[in-house]
């Protein structure tokens, strides 16, 4: 099972979200943002050493943090020699081994995001609760729509009391909205998945049920 | 030629559309709401079935399987209910990632942006990027966005060939460090110099790698020379002409 999690565009929290909706379904989270990545990185092999044929996939997957992760490098060169049409293929021989994957994407409608999306078996697309967020939603809904990948949820980030059922509407897909939290921020600072921190917290609670919505889609 | 049947019964207040698509070969319909309100697509797990979306229904439908499909709204009945807006010759393949990459492009780094001969991917422990050799060819296409004019005049392309060269005389020193250690101790060292044994391999794997594009390469080496010997540019008398 391979899950994307995108975003019309960029700073809505997409990869807090995949960080701690991998640990929630303990999954591998891959850092496909190859342009711009944000998750945790190490030394040794990473996704841009896969997808240019430098590496195996599994040699990337890191087991050492709280979450497994593949990272991704941070250079220029590498993102260039990235070719991310391998992608597939890699999220694939990591699923195989490990399960689940989530797989964190570039934010937008660039050809990386788009092969993403093609390569999952489902997606999540990630939002802030503000007009121009959304409306770039609906531009990677629509994408992800022409890929064929069906839409498992929409997540609004640092929402609280959000109408959700007009975005769920729009979207086409059920709403788990995650709260502006003290306890995410420590989580973050400390390279934990919030659950780790603060496990009684709203959004600790918020991510379990988010992974309970989309673990069906998964499953199919 | 797709040919749509349609019906429309209330449940409460909600309308329920029910909709067979025929065709006589194989065609790809495109089926929009005519209702004056929401289509409320069939769901499995609260996820809309595919080919739904906000407007109807696009899918494919065969001669010996008509299309049959069904959908709730909140507006009153109308005749017809829906309607098809287009249909076309069904697209055979499933998209591809060359496919996907080719109509949206590749949001890499312009070569205007990358560092000059220094590389800057070896200070987290794996080769240069520049190391492969060749990337002149795969970068060339002008279809892609954000690869520049540039791309294969002389200047740009020296650099990756002489980082390119100077990542082999790397790899084969440290090649040479770990053939030539003599006692376990030096070589534990020179594997930890390496980088682990990991490292090592991966580094026995791209010196083959190296040694198929120095065979390669070496002929065309020695014909580019006896060219460049055997020719000469007779400038004096082209300024003279010019």
């Amino acid at each position: 099972m391979k899950l994307a999690v995108t975003a019309g565009k960029g700073g809505v929290g997409k990869s807090t979200v995949a960080y701690n909706l991998g640990a929630e379904l303990d999954a591998v989270v891959v850092d496909a943002d190859l342009g711009m990545a944000d998750l945790p990185t190490r030394r040794g092999p990473d996704l841009h050493d896969v997808l240019a044929g430098r590496a195996d996939a599994l040699e990337a997957v890191d087991e050492a943090g709280p979450v497994a992760l593949c990272p991704c490098g941070r250079s220029l060169a590498g993102a260039r020699a990235a070719d991310v049409t391998a992608l597939s293929g890699a999220l694939d021989a990591i699923g195989r081994h490990y399960g689940a994957v989530v797989v964190d994407c570039p934010a937008g409608l660039g050809g990386d995001t788009g092969v993403s999306l093609l390569a999952a078996d489902a997606c999540l697309l990630v939002s802030r609760p503000t007009e121009p967020a959304l409306a770039a939603a609906v531009r990677s809904r629509e994408l992800a729509r022409v890929v064929g990948t069906p839409l498992a949820g929409v997540v609004l980030n640092r929402a609280e009391d959000v109408v959700t059922r007009p975005v769920a509407d729009a979207l086409g897909a059920p709403v788990t909205t995650i709260p502006e939290s003290d306890a995410l921020a420590r989580a973050q600072r400390a390279g934990q998945p919030v659950r780790a921190v603060a496990p009684d917290s709203r959004a600790t609670a918020q991510f379990r049920s988010l992974a309970a919505g989309v673990r069906p889609a998964l499953e199919r | 030629m797709a040919t749509l049947q349609s019906h429309c019964r209330t449940a409460g207040r909600v309308t329920l559309v029910e909709l067979c698509v025929t065709v006589t070969r194989p065609r790809r319909v495109r089926i929009e709401n005519r209702l004056a309100g929401a289509v409320w697509p069939p769901r499995t797990d609260g996820i809309p079935e595919p080919g739904w979306d906000e407007q109807g229904f696009e899918g494919r439908a065969e001669p010996d399987d008509p299309l049959v499909l069904g959908y709730a709204s909140p507006a009153d009945p109308a005749d017809p209910p829906a309607h098809i807006v287009a249909e076309g010759e069904p697209a055979d393949e499933e998209p591809t990632p060359q496919a996907v990459v080719k109509a949206l492009g590749r949001r890499e780094p312009p070569r205007e942006a990358m560092p000059g001969r220094e590389t800057d991917g070896g200070s987290d422990g794996t080769e240069p990027v520049e190391s492969r050799p060749a990337p002149v060819t795969d970068l060339a296409s002008g279809s892609r966005p954000g690869v520049g004019a540039g791309d294969g005049g002389a200047e740009p392309a020296d650099a990756p060939f002489d980082a390119w060269l100077g990542a082999v005389k790397r790899r084969l020193e440290t090649a040479e460090d770990l053939a030539g250690a003599t006692s376990v101790r030096e070589a534990e060292a020179a594997v930890e110099r390496a980088g682990g044994i990991a490292a090592v391999r991966r580094l026995q794997e791209q010196l083959q790698a190296d040694h198929t594009a120095l065979d390669r390469l070496a002929p065309q080496c020695s014909q580019v020379r006896e060219r460049a010997e055997g020719v000469e540019v007779p400038v004096e008398a082209l300024a003279r002409l010019a």
